[in-house]
């Protein structure tokens, strides 16, 4: 990665179109990307790509809530939850329904609806939950949010166990039809990365993240802190939320297992590894990760080194990935990007290009 | 015994000692004097190994130190009373100082210090079983300095040990303080204070933002004209 | 069964699975007082003490010579956990090192599966921890009682050497006040280590203590003590130990409570109102029911 982008250039301002060229041209190669992928690609590229979007998702949405506050959340996998149940219940279809959820109540039963509102009313029930443990949790400061919101996964984990009449309790939930494409995912996704970008890049979030190490300041919320939290946390559980509902449409078989430890420690290692508070940091990290676990994953099956014979060793992934991440933690613990963005309108500034060619002369 | 060769502090970015350079004799009391964020504390964490120098060298008895951590500090005879006292204030005063005398190896010496604290602060002996917490502002401070006493520290370093003490009980601990030396301890007395710092002392360094800019006698600088109208209040 | 035996049956109960989080609580808490770290992998010692125990068993090593290695083995990896993970993390802000026990127990578990599998295992407890006696009309098994008087034991132990030794004074003005700590000369990487050696010789007796009771082992044995410590280390008071052992039986009452009073199907909901707890306890007394202020930091 070129540090040079992020780095602060004295050039002059961009103008309008270099700043819509700045914008235009990683969604012109993700389109491109996407588009090939989707044509010439194997089916298991076109899952990792898949997974890589809704990581994104999940990433960009716990840094908007973690870099705006300042304050860690280990419960958002539960939003999560929230959002893939509400949404695969809702379009259940009735004849499945019956099958599957026998004991679902009258008004559930009957009811089917289409993928677009699912979603929506998934994240807006992940937002309710978040809007309702917030007022009390976000209350508290430093690691204690990450304590309480901890607390919160496993009641979550509890409650989608016991709730059997609509979640299956621990068995597998199946049936949840295949709506999410790689369209959908990457659609929210970029919402997602729009919404974290207004929300983190206003003069009040400049603000917020500019206090956040301050102790003094995180250790008296007041009310307007209070409130502050309460939207990006809000905000945040209603991404997390369609996330979740994106993602059950598209594994279409789960059980509350996927929504707990691992899945939290796969997304805090992104986060981790991006950098706190940047968003650009946030899908760097989404794609490393990914791309490194799946890397790491084929290699558990054993191979051969020449000579040497590598046996399977399942689990070593998971092993390989935490100590990058505790490597990480104490040698680059701002992340990849320390909380900076790569701005790419810099690319399409002719001066930049100037000093960044006049650098190397020297 | 002590000498600072241009030392450098860094708190993150920020250079809080821009090259300090000073030195203390063996059985000398020697006092640092300087306003509100001079870096006096910062000098003296650095002495006893809480701080490290980005540059320059510490040395004491010739042995360079500034790498060594807090307890091979005491190993070698140099306490701190740090500035705010910072007692212990869940354990008891006994415990307080037996802390104190945690690197002594030799029980019945620590008995008799401890018997000398209590002589030279007679309250603490009234509370020996109390919590430190609970003390008065002045015991504690009085209960900071035995605490600093009981590791039998041939270089005592003290920062601000009047702050907040009403005048008679300045006047015991700066009584104390030549005691201390009488006895032999080198003493290195960080004061705003300075009237009476320089009364007791034998020479002093002035310090500002980082700098020392002037060292003398004691009773040089007490007639110094920078040093009256800046330090002694006229 | 009368009202009165069935008090002392749920007594016994409260009493010793509040004995197994007190247990745990305490190293959680001794840790989190010096260093400000929720140790997570915490409970990944209570798996190393029964892994260890198991095979020595299976070698036909007596219990109790089983047992004591095993102990010694939690407090060895608890040892080399702080060596390798949290000491170079030290001082950091307290979510990164939060963070980093996180990855310790993904690695401890992940090495769990890959060298002994991933399946449980039956634990064979002797007999004197897998009898079930009756006395008139209790039915009381053997471990319960002998969790209840062996963490008795460890209790007074503990609190002799903290109130007494040189070692255990210095632990608790280090968990005061670091600083303070180290300008008496207390070597504060040799309070640490015991602090973690003790810790996690104490998880590894709640580890064995918890096999024999549950019967089996397996890599991810710790996960639910763990968490269930920690909610009894905040109760306390995040940071002291008399905290963490008062947090440790008050979560164990309150659990055996719950059991009893919510009516059957929603039973199963108990642990979501004890994490319910945790939370409300963090709000209306954020230092917990023993309340002590939190201290400054440097
Ligand atoms: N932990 C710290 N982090 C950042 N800056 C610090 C820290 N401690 C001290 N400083 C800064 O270093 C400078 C020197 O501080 P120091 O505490 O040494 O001053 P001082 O001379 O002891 O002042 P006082 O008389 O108020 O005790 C000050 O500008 C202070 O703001
Ligand atoms: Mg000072």
């Amino acid at each position: 990665m070129d540090d040079s982008l992020s780095r602060p250039v004295s050039v002059a301002q961009p103008t309008t179109w270099q700043r819509y060229a700045g914008v235009a041209t990683p969604l012109l190669l993700l389109l491109l990307v996407t588009l090939y992928i989707q044509g010439a690609s194997s089916a298991y590229i076109q899952r990792v790509w898949i997974i890589l979007g809704l990581d994104i998702i999940l990433v960009a949405s716990l840094n908007l809530f973690n870099g705006f506050t300042g304050v860690f959340s280990l419960g958002h996998v539960g939003f999560m939850a929230i959002g893939a149940y509400v949404s695969a219940i809702l379009t259940l279809p009735l004849e499945k329904k019956a099958i599957n959820l026998p004991d679902l109540p009258a008004w559930l039963a009957h009811i089917q609806l289409g993928f677009f509102p699912a979603i929506l009313i998934g994240g807006l029930a992940a937002t309710l939950v978040a809007l309702a443990i917030g007022r009390p949790v976000l209350r508290l400061s430093g690691h204690y949010v990450a304590v309480a919101t901890l607390a919160f996964l496993v009641i979550v984990r509890v409650i989608l166990i016991n709730a059997t009449p609509y979640t299956r309790g621990s068995r597998t939930f199946s049936g949840t039809p295949a709506y999410t494409t790689v369209w959908w995912v990457y659609g929210w996704a970029l919402v997602t990365i729009y919404v974290a970008w207004r929300v983190l890049r206003s003069p009040y979030g400049r603000a917020m993240l500019a206090q956040r190490e301050d102790r003094a300041a995180a250790r008296s919320v007041g009310v307007r802190v209070l409130r502050s939290r309460m939207w990006a946390f809000g905000i945040s559980a209603f991404l997390t939320g369609v996330a979740g509902a994106l993602w059950g449409h598209y594994i279409l078989s789960f059980s509350p297992n996927a929504f707990y430890f691992a899945e939290t420690f796969s997304i805090i290692t992104m986060l981790v590894v991006g950098g706190m508070g940047s968003i650009s940091g946030s899908v760097i990290g989404a794609i490393l990760v990914v791309l490194l676990s799946e890397v790491l994953r084929n290699l558990e099956g054993g191979f051969s080194l020449g000579v040497v014979q590598i046996p399977p060793l399942y689990g070593m992934s998971q092993i390989l990935m935490a100590i990058l991440f505790i490597g990480i933690l104490i040698f680059r613990r701002e992340g990849l990007l320390g909380g900076r963005e790569i701005d790419l309108t810099k690319l399409f500034v002719v001066d930049y290009w100037r000093s960044v060619f006049r650098r190397k002369e020297v | 015994m002590l000498r600072l060769e241009n030392v450098e502090v860094f708190y993150g970015n920020i250079r809080a000692l821009k090259g300090v350079s000073f030195s203390v004799r063996e059985g000398e009391l020697v006092t640092l004097i300087g306003s509100n964020g001079a870096g006096k504390s910062t000098t003296l964490n650095t002495i006893v190994g809480l701080l490290h120098p980005r540059q320059g060298a510490i040395l004491y008895e010739d042995e360079p130190i500034h790498r060594l951590s807090p307890f091979q500090m005491i190993q070698r005879g140099i306490s701190l009373c740090p500035e705010g006292r910072r007692i212990f204030g869940n354990l008891t005063v006994d415990d307080n100082l037996r802390m104190g005398a945690i690197q002594r190896r030799d029980p019945e010496g620590v008995r008799q210090d401890r018997e000398w604290v209590y002589a030279l602060f007679p309250v603490l002996a009234e509370r020996l079983h109390q919590l430190g917490g609970t003390l008065s502002g002045g015991e504690q401070q009085m209960l900071a300095i035995g605490r600093s006493l009981m590791s039998r520290p041939r270089l005592l370093l003290m920062d601000e040990p009047s702050l907040g003490l009403a005048p008679v009980l300045v006047q015991t601990i700066f009584q104390t303080l030549q005691q201390l030396k009488a006895q032999g301890t080198t003493i290195l007395l960080v004061e705003q204070n300075a009237h009476q710092a320089l009364e007791i002392a034998d020479r002093g360094y002035i310090l500002e933002t980082g700098r020392i800019i002037l060292g003398d006698a004691a009773a040089t600088l007490r007639t110094n004209k920078l040093v009256v109208q800046s330090y002694l209040g006229g | 069964m009368s009202f009165f035996e069935y008090g002392v049956q749920q007594l016994i109960n409260a009493l010793s699975i509040g004995s197994l989080y007190a247990l745990m609580a305490i190293g959680l808490a001794m840790v989190f007082g010096i260093l400000r770290l929720i140790n997570f992998a915490h409970g990944d010692l209570m798996m190393v003490a029964s892994y260890t125990a198991l095979f020595l068993l299976i070698d036909g090593f007596p219990f109790l010579g089983a047992a004591i290695v095993a102990v010694v083995v939690a407090a060895i990896a608890g040892l080399a956990m702080e060596r390798v993970a949290y000491r170079p993390i030290r001082g950091a802000p307290d979510v990164a090192m939060l963070l980093t026990s996180f990855a310790v127990t993904i690695v401890l578990e992940n090495v769990a599966v890959l060298t002994v599998g991933a399946r449980s295992r039956a634990f064979p407890a002797p007999p004197f921890l897998s009898t079930v006696f009756t006395l008139g009309n209790l039915t009381v098994s053997s471990v319960n009682v002998v969790a209840i008087v062996t963490t008795a034991i460890l209790l007074v132990l503990l609190t002799f050497f903290v109130r007494r030794t040189d070692t255990g004074i210095s632990m608790r003005a280090a968990a005061e006040d670091l600083v303070a700590a180290q300008l008496m000369g207390i070597n504060i990487n040799r309070v640490i280590a015991y602090a973690f050696a003790i810790g996690s010789g104490l998880a590894g007796v709640a580890g064995l203590l918890w096999a024999a009771k549950v019967g089996k082992v397996d890599p991810f044995m710790g996960f639910s003590p763990v968490l269930k410590a920690f909610i009894a280390a905040v109760i306390g008071g995040f940071g002291t130990i008399p905290g963490a052992v008062v947090g440790g039986y008050v979560l164990g009452f309150l659990e055996i409570f719950l059991q009893g009073i919510l009516p059957g199907q929603s039973s199963a909901y108990r642990d979501a109102f004890v994490f319910g707890i945790l939370i409300l306890v963090l709000l209306i007394r954020p230092n917990g029911i023993l309340g002590v202020q939190e201290r400054e930091e440097i």
